[in-house]
This record gives C-alpha cells, structure tokens and sequence, in this order.
C-alpha cells in the first residue's frame, strides 16, 4: 500500500489500544477517548460519499504527504533509503455535544494528540502493515496550533518523519 | 555567504497551502462540517514551511564553513 494508507492502516490499528491506556493511567477522560475519522486527503471524494453526522465524527486527522527524499548510500546503488515527510491537521469542533463544558474542544483535541503521539510513539521501532508495506523508523516532529475561533474549530498541525532503509533495488 | 531570502520559495510554499486549502474545501462539503484552513492558517503554515526552508540552508551553509574550516 502507498505511504498515507499505510500511515492510515497504523494509526487506525493501534489506536483504540492507546486509547484505553492513556484513561487507564488517567492522561485523558474516557469521553474523549474516541476513534476520529482518518482521511487521505487525496481520496476525499471516496470518503464514505455522504455527509457524516456530526455525532459519529467527534475528530478528523488529516493527512497530507509532504515529501519524498531518496539516497542510495552504497557505491553499488543497490540499496536506496526513504524519507517520508507527512502534516497531520488534528481537526476537533467545539460543537453543541460540549454541553455546559466550556473546554470540550480544547480537552478533545489534548487527549486526540495524546493518542495519536502514543500511536505513533508505540511505532518507532517500525510498522508493518498486513499487506507487508513496512515502515521502520517514524520521528514525531513539531506541533502547532490552529484554531480558528470564528468557526469554533480546534486544530493542531502535527508533523512525522518516517524512514525506510536499505530497500533493495532489483 | 550563499543564504538568500528567496521570495519566490515562498510564493510556491504559498501556493502549495492554498490548494491545502481548496481540498480542505471539498473535504468539508464531503463531511458536512467545516474543517477547512482560515486564510490565517494559510499565511501561517506557509511561514512555517519558509522558516524550514531558511534554517536547512543555514545548516547546510555552516556545515560547508566548518568543512572549510577543518579542512
């Protein structure tokens, strides 16, 4: 599978696990422990084909490919090493589910990021997807805020690096 | 000294984030709620990615100074 599903595939695959472990040790309420709508940005057309409700969508993350960096590190160049550069847009809405809590957006967005760093955290060391696409290095890197108060939507920008190495050139 | 604050990098950085913003757009008719990018975060990200691209030419130009230097 290409870079962004298999991203998708981990983040997808591990995080209800890291989700109940960090309301176990008590970094986030179990109400903001929710699975968000993973999108590829590319394939947004094919994204369920019908407006979602709001209920069933506490959260988007999406994602975007930002780079492709190739060396071939051996005289041969029999081997090449991949760098992939990805942006993550956490998305959350201070929407009416808040009721009378006035930082339901920002604790969503807070336990969402947890989430997503143990997810990818967790994943360090590699991932390998079932189809056998592999990662085996990932770097979280920088974090911003995006918020735009207008449309009461709460947002971090999150940047990923991840590695493959020695993949060899047939 | 080879560091040039090129404004044209930034025109394309620029660019890049405003078709960001576009398939932001369409994603959010898709989804029915708007997840969409503010012209803010438009100016704001590509800033971000011009102060990445300002610090990698440092790093490469202070590591051709001490290869220089050492050398």
């Amino acid at each position: 599978m290409d870079e962004v599903s298999l991203l998708i595939d981990l983040l997808s695959n591990n995080w209800t696990t890291n989700a109940t472990a960090l309301v176990s040790s008590g970094d986030i309420l179990p109400s903001h422990a929710v699975v968000p709508d993973f999108i590829d940005i590319r394939t947004t057309t094919a994204h369920k084909g019908v407006r979602v409700d709001l209920n069933q969508s506490p959260a988007t993350i999406v994602i975007f490919e930002d780079s492709q960096n190739l060396e071939y590190p051996t005289v041969h160049y029999d081997v090449r090493n991949e760098t992939y550069s990805f942006t993550l847009h956490i998305r959350v809405l201070h929407d009416e589910r808040s009721g009378l809590d006035a930082n339901y957006g920002k604790d969503r967005l807070r336990a969402i990021y947890l989430i997503l760093r143990r997810a990818l955290e967790s994943k360090r060391t590699g991932y390998t997807a079932s189809d056998g696409s592999r990662f085996q290095q990932l770097f979280l890197g920088s974090r911003s805020e995006s918020n735009d108060r207008a449309k009461r939507l709460f947002g971090y920008k999150v940047s990923l690096e991840a590695k493959r190495f020695a993949v060899s050139i047939p | 000294m080879a560091i040039e604050i090129d404004m044209k990098v930034f025109n394309e950085l620029l660019q890049i984030q405003k078709e960001r913003k576009l398939a932001m757009d369409e994603l959010s008719l898709t989804l029915g709620y708007d997840v969409s990018f503010s012209d803010e975060e438009v100016q704001q990200f590509a800033m971000e990615e011009y102060e990445k691209y300002i610090n990698k030419q440092i790093n490469e130009e202070v590591k051709k100074w001490m290869k220089s230097l050492y050398s």
